[in-house]
């Protein structure tokens, strides 16, 4: 079979690479592609024919087949080869940011507002105590360090180069595929009549999953806010230079201190497993405080744990512990329809939608389409605000 | 420009110092795939006849069919590096449990004297 590498969309704040950073981003990506396509699949076979054979009881908890599972030689060479590959997309990636740091503050900086978006930056605002306690992911900038003096985007430059390296370019040439998936398979589809004139994006990061929303619904005024300012300046420069137009604020999900009743849509994708247990319920409640009435609240994760067996728990789980999600498997754990009736969305306005994540559609940078879809699935939590009677 | 995230590491091995020989161990396999594949954007240029400079090879990009090509290089290198691990356990089994108990098997005493070292046979 002849595979070619994919090629990330060169858009006008995407770092740019040499030749040996190229060949080390192709090194990484064959390694991270062998660890998944060839050993990961081995640690079922391991548990199958060698760990669970060898238990006394039965596993009653993935936390006991774990235990059990990292005793194993394969599991743990495994596991290892996967955290290291990680660490080494992170480790090529700032090597690839960090010599042009200065010149992505400059690009970003001068970058003119041609579609109309803008940027509101909050020095004061803290950083959420869950982002401090480890680098979500291993990227070694956090979300939120600054690297420069000036108009630092070095996080965002981190996120925008090293996720699609981590996804192994299927998220697409923008990267823009759960954003895309969400937008189109779910709301185009399914929600036909729904025109929201006032969209909110949380935990937005550099983008990736709000510009869909901007292709959908191009009357819409959209907005994307997060916490860390260094993703706010890349993602308000890659859209304008992409003709977005999105306005880009620095907030916190839990309390934005945008207007009761402001937005008809709030949503986020793959954001909730990256908070913590406190701050969960408060962003609900957050969310149905801004919705106008007959608004919807929408947030995108993979698969709750609750309808899966124990094993597969276990290997999802894996990034709880090895890729620096600490908050994953118990989210994963945590009843979210529960937790929007508590944050005051009727029951009977509660349900649970799933769409394809793999919904790619774009140009690379030579301007060919490239149509397609990858597997997984997304579980969308979907809470409609009453409307007044 | 920080190179290692903050908080714990986790880690795999009984001995922590195993961990640092794997993280050695792939980068060094990266910087060997980089290697070939300069030294291939090397080959790939000559092949044009054209005289060339470094700023030439720092521009290369190669087309569909050399990006394939090199694609399936780099695996093939990845592939004989992890090869121990990528086929634990694919062993043939030939009925012995250790090198050992095949040692003791072959030699065990036999109706025909084996060959004494120094002495001829005829």
């Amino acid at each position: 079979m002849t595979v070619t590498p994919p090629k990330q969309f060169a858009h006008a704040v995407l770092p740019s690479a040499t030749l040996d950073e190229r060949a080390r981003e192709d090194a990484v990506r064959t390694l991270r592609r062998t660890v998944l396509d060839r050993l990961v699949p081995g640690v079922a076979d391991a548990w199958r024919d060698r760990v669970e054979p060898a238990l006394p009881d039965p596993a009653a908890t993935r936390a006991e087949i774990r235990s059990a599972m990292l005793a194993d030689p394969f599991v743990q060479h495994t596991f290892s080869l996967r955290r290291i590959v990680q660490e080494q997309v992170w480790d090529t990636t700032a090597q690839i940011v960090g010599r042009q740091a200065e010149d992505l503050a400059e690009r970003a900086s001068s970058m003119p507002a041609r579609a109309g978006g803008t940027l509101q930056l909050d020095p004061d605002l803290p950083i959420p105590p869950y982002l401090k306690t480890l680098d979500v992911h291993g990227m070694p900038t956090g979300y939120w360090d600054e690297v420069t003096d000036g108009h630092d985007v070095a996080a965002g430059a981190m996120y925008d180069r090293g996720v699609y390296l981590y996804a192994l370019g299927r998220s697409g040439p923008l990267g823009d595929s759960r954003g895309r998936s969400v937008a189109f398979d779910f709301f185009a589809e399914r929600l036909p009549d729904f025109r929201p004139a006032r969209i909110l994006d949380l935990g937005c990061s550099v983008g990736h999953s709000l510009l869909p929303y901007a292709e959908l619904y191009p009357e819409a005024e959209i907005w994307g806010i997060d916490v860390a300012p260094g993703v706010l300046r890349y993602a308000h420069a890659r859209a304008e230079s992409l003709g977005r137009r999105v306005h880009f604020a620095q907030r916190d999900a839990e309390d934005t201190r945008f207007a009761a009743g402001s937005f008809d849509l709030v949503v986020s994708h793959i954001l909730l497993h990256e908070t913590s247990a406190a701050s969960l319920p408060r962003i609900f409640a957050e969310c149905h405080r801004l919705l106008a009435p007959g608004g919807y609240m929408v947030h995108a994760e993979l698969p709750q744990y609750a309808d899966q067996d124990l094993f597969t728990q276990f290997m999802i789980d894996y990034d709880t512990f090895y890729n620096n999600e600490p908050f994953w498997g118990a989210m994963h754990d945590t009843d979210l329809d529960r937790l929007a009736v508590e944050a005051g969305f009727a029951p009977e306005d509660v349900s649970v939608a799933f769409v394809a994540s793999g919904r790619t559609e774009g140009t690379d940078r030579t301007g060919r389409s490239q149509p397609g879809r990858s597997p997984g699935q997304l579980q969308l939590t979907v809470a409609r605000k009453a409307v007044a009677r | 420009m920080r190179f290692r995230a903050r908080g714990p590491r986790p880690r795999f091995f009984a001995d922590p110092e195993l961990d640092r020989f794997h993280v050695m161990l792939v980068a060094l396999l990266g910087e060997v795939s980089v290697l070939r594949d300069r030294l291939d954007a090397v080959e790939r240029v000559l092949d044009s006849g054209r005289p060339f400079t470094r700023a030439d090879l720092e521009a290369y990009e190669p087309d569909a069919a050399a990006a394939a090509e090199r694609e399936a290089e780099r695996s093939a290198l990845v592939e004989r590096v992890l090869r121990v691990v990528l086929e634990d356990g694919a062993e043939a089994d030939t009925g012995y449990a250790t090198v050992e108990d095949v040692v003791a098997t072959v030699s065990a005493p036999h109706p025909v004297p084996l060959v004494t070292p120094g002495r001829k046979t005829s």
